[in-house]
């Protein structure tokens, strides 16, 4: 019995295996298979085709401190830059294995090095003279301006003279041609000058790097380099080198005030955009009788498309591309201004502004197709509303900005909302 | 083998009989409520499918009456693989299933009774296909993949009790439940950075229904089986909105004879009509129609031993399909051919058949499909 048992179970498990193996999948025609499935379709949806549509802007998110570079300018008649510097805790002992290092230490052939951004250097013919000069004045790394010293919620201080207090020139520079660094040779000044540095005593009020003549530069990465030379043994030398502890930039020109109809995202000041949808539970759709359900729908692809207004004037437009991300919004903006707690980046957001093309009129995509999709899964008659902000990804990583059209400015220039869903399909029964 | 051991087997049927309802593709599956598969085993289908009376043990689920006859306790199964070529206007491909269409186990009790339990086929819906298509957006043109797929089924249960109430008759009565599930989705697999979209349903079906059916032995040498069924209803719930549906289960009536016109050669034929035409309104377009349905075979005995015999079968199955594809509901013809062992004097049975045919017309229809269908039964039974 066990055996006939054993066989019919061995049998009934390889029939098992067998009836696994399948291949079932047949081709057919486009739109004549067996079988349902919903279309799926795109809308272009304008502001006023919505309940609702609320955007603004805000700044003050960066500031020439937390930028990539340091915009140092005169002469081209669009703006005055000049960048400050600060150098603090220089090293001045050296470990030697081995070896016996005794008595006094000198600092020698100090040289401050910057990065040249070439693509965004500008010279003009015979090239343009720099200068590192003292500044005589104590200044806000984070709060510095053209005019105030210090601009802090609480204290105000201006520069004895806008533009930085500057004092004696300790180095100058010819750069003839763009290239990759600025090299400022401190002489005879290095020792003096490192050892006031370091003395904690004193105050730091640091170097001030201006264009001479004119040309305008964006520096990077400003460095110390020098030499620790032992009094016993002159011959001897160590090079150590340290980054600057505080860097900002200085400019004399403000954007413009803000008129109504426009959006900017980027700049050194961190131009956000928020925007507010009120959007319905179902859309219409062209060609297509009736309104079609977004919500419960599978949202394809969905993305705010701006309208570029063209380049701000200068110095204010963006002189290099960035990069815009778009990020969740939690709350109320109109409430919060700037304060609006933000939520996560939107993944598939990256939308990049090439200053070089975006013509008035041109558009730029970015992507909220993960954001309308939670919003779509969302139960009826939840909330309508879809809050968005955009920014530019990483903030200050230029100085200029860009304009885009807002939803109650001119009407060929009010963003859109672009949405490619393919609603539920409504299989037949049986 | 003895009752306990069979009734341990329960399970496994019932695992097998909702492993059965995911086992079948068809495009012909995707008219109507799918396609109608009858829980037949080799030894019918080497004969045409005349399974309503057949000489030397009817294992097939269609006449209850049949049960009477087995003396023994016994399980048997059938798998049947299928290799399908479909050819149509807008499709095409080369299909390979396979399919649990039956499993019975059944236990004699007192000098007249046999109680049985199975599993068979009844309908099935298993079918996918898949196309390329292009999403013609305002900025630019999207290509994309769609597979619209189609699995699951509707399986019997079947409780049946058959006693041999004279020496020249036998009845029996089955009592069907029909159950099973189908998840039909649809998938449209666009490129980066589109998301992918997919859509499915779950369609629950239950129903009752019964089949009666008695075999007449005039002669020793010819068997008379005639089965009615039918069923109050199918009811279809949709899992997403619970829209429920029922659905009237047709009459169907089946007469068939087996004739041992020599020791060692029998005749078989059947003849059968199920009223699906019933449903014709309830049923998306193009609806349904009565199948018709006449099958015929003969089975030779080439070998006998002291406890075991060898027969070859030859038959023929015609039959029209229940729901409609185009301008009607197709035909099924098939030729099949057979073999099949009895082994220690009736304790194990081995069967085998295949069967060479064509569906539909792809004139009528738009499309038309070839198969070569081949189906195994093993049966087991012990004193």
């Amino acid at each position: 019995m066990r055996r006939s048992l054993g066989v019919l179970l061995l049998t009934a498990g390889a029939a098992g295996l067998v009836s696994c193996e399948r291949d079932e999948l047949l081709s057919v025609e486009p739109g004549h298979g067996p079988g349902r499935s919903a279309a799926t379709v795109e809308v272009v949806v304008d502001p006023d085709q919505l309940e609702g549509w609320a955007d603004t802007i805000f700044s003050g998110f960066s500031g020439p401190s937390s930028a990539t570079f340091m915009r140092v300018e005169d002469g081209t008649g669009d703006l005055t830059g000049r960048g400050l510097v600060r150098f603090s805790f220089i090293e001045d002992s050296v470990f030697v294995v081995g070896g016996d290092l005794s008595g006094a230490l000198r600092f020698d052939s100090a040289r401050v090095i910057l990065i040249v951004d070439t693509l965004r250097t500008e010279l003009p013919e015979g090239g343009s003279t720099l200068q590192l000069r003292a500044v005589e004045q104590e200044w806000h790394n984070r709060s510095a301006t053209w005019d105030y010293a210090v601009d802090t919620l609480g204290v105000r201080e201006p520069w004895s003279a806008p533009g930085g207090a500057l004092g004696a020139v300790l180095s100058e520079a010819l750069l003839a041609e763009v290239t990759d660094s600025l090299v400022f040779e401190l002489g005879e000044l290095s020792d003096s000058l490192i050892q006031l540095w370091n003395d904690t005593t004193q105050v730091n009020t640091g170097l001030a790097v201006v264009v001479a003549d004119s040309g305008r530069l964006a520096l990077q990465s400003p460095q110390l380099r020098y030499q620790l030379v032992p009094e016993a043994t002159p011959d001897t030398s160590y090079t150590l080198s340290v980054f600057a502890t505080a860097g900002t930039f200085i400019f004399d020109r403000e954007p413009a005030a803000l008129a109504s109809g426009v959006l900017r995202v980027g700049g050194v000041q961190g131009w956000r955009t928020f925007l507010e949808i009120f959007l319905p539970d179902s859309l219409s759709v062209e060609g297509v009788p009736e309104k079609l359900a977004l919500r419960g729908a599978t949202v394809n692809w969905a993305e705010i498309v701006l309208s570029s207004l063209g380049p701000p004037d200068p110095p204010f437009a963006a002189e290099d591309a960035f990069i815009i991300y778009a990020y969740d919004v939690v709350d109320d903006f109109r409430v919060y201004g700037p304060k609006t707690p933000v939520g996560a980046l939107v993944g598939e957001s990256a939308a990049t502004v090439s200053p070089d093309t975006l013509e008035a009129g041109e558009t730029v995509s970015v992507g909220i197709t993960t954001r309308l999709q939670q919003w779509a899964e969302s139960s009826p008659g939840s909330s309508a509303l879809l809050r968005i902000m955009m920014r530019a990804q990483p903030e200050a990583g230029t100085f200029g900005f860009w304009e885009f059209g807002t939803a109650d400015g001119d009407s060929a220039f009010v963003p859109r909302l672009r949405i490619v869903f393919t609603p539920p399909t409504e299989f037949a029964s049986p | 083998m003895s009752r306990r051991t069979l009734l341990a087997l329960l399970p496994a049927l019932l695992v097998l009989a909702s492993a059965q309802a995911f086992a079948q593709e068809d495009v012909l599956g995707s008219a109507g409520l799918g396609r109608l598969v009858r829980p037949l085993d080799a030894h019918a289908r080497g004969m045409g499918s005349a399974a309503v009376a057949l000489h030397g043990g009817n294992l097939s689920a269609v006449n209850p009456a049949s049960l009477a006859r087995v003396r023994l306790p016994g399980f048997w199964l059938t798998l049947m693989p299928e290799s399908r070529s479909v050819k149509g206007d807008v499709l095409s491909g080369d299909i390979e299933t396979a399919d649990f269409p039956l499993g019975r186990l059944v236990i004699p009790f007192g000098e007249r009774w046999v109680v049985g339990f199975g599993f068979g086929s009844f309908l099935d819906q298993d079918w996918s296909v898949e196309f390329m298509d292009t999403l013609r957006l305002s900025s630019e043109d999207i290509p994309y993949i769609e597979t619209r797929s189609s699995d699951g089924g509707v399986s019997q249960l079947r409780f049946e009790l058959a006693g041999v109430f004279s020496a020249r008759w036998a009845l029996g009565v089955s009592g069907l439940y029909y159950t099973g599930e189908v998840r039909r989705s649809v998938e449209r697999d666009f490129p980066i950075p589109l998301i992918t979209y997919r859509s499915a349903v779950a369609l629950q079906y239950q129903g009752w229904g019964l089949a009666l059916g008695a075999e007449y032995q005039p002669i020793r040498e010819m068997i008379l089986g005639a089965v009615a069924s039918w069923g109050p209803g199918l009811e279809v719930r949709n899992d997403s909105t619970g829209q429920k549906l029922d659905l009237d289960l047709p009459l169907g009536l089946q007469l068939g004879g087996s004739w041992q016109l020599t020791p060692d050669l029998t005749l078989a034929t059947a003849l059968g009509w199920e009223g699906w035409s019933a449903l014709d309104a309830e049923l998306p377009e193009p609806g349904s129609s009565d199948v018709w349905r006449v099958g015929t075979g003969v089975e030779l005995r080439v070998l006998s031993g002291p406890t075991s015999a060898l027969f070859i079968r030859l038959g023929g199955l015609l039959e029209r399909k229940p729901f409609k594809l185009g301008e009607g509901a197709p035909w099924e013809r098939a030729f099949s051919l057979g073999v099949g062992a009895n082994l220690r004097e009736g304790r194990g049975r081995l069967d085998a058949a295949v069967e060479f045919g064509r569906r539909a017309d792809r004139e009528k229809h738009g499309v038309e499909e070839s198969f070569r269908r081949l189906t195994f039964s093993m049966a087991v039974f012990t004193p």
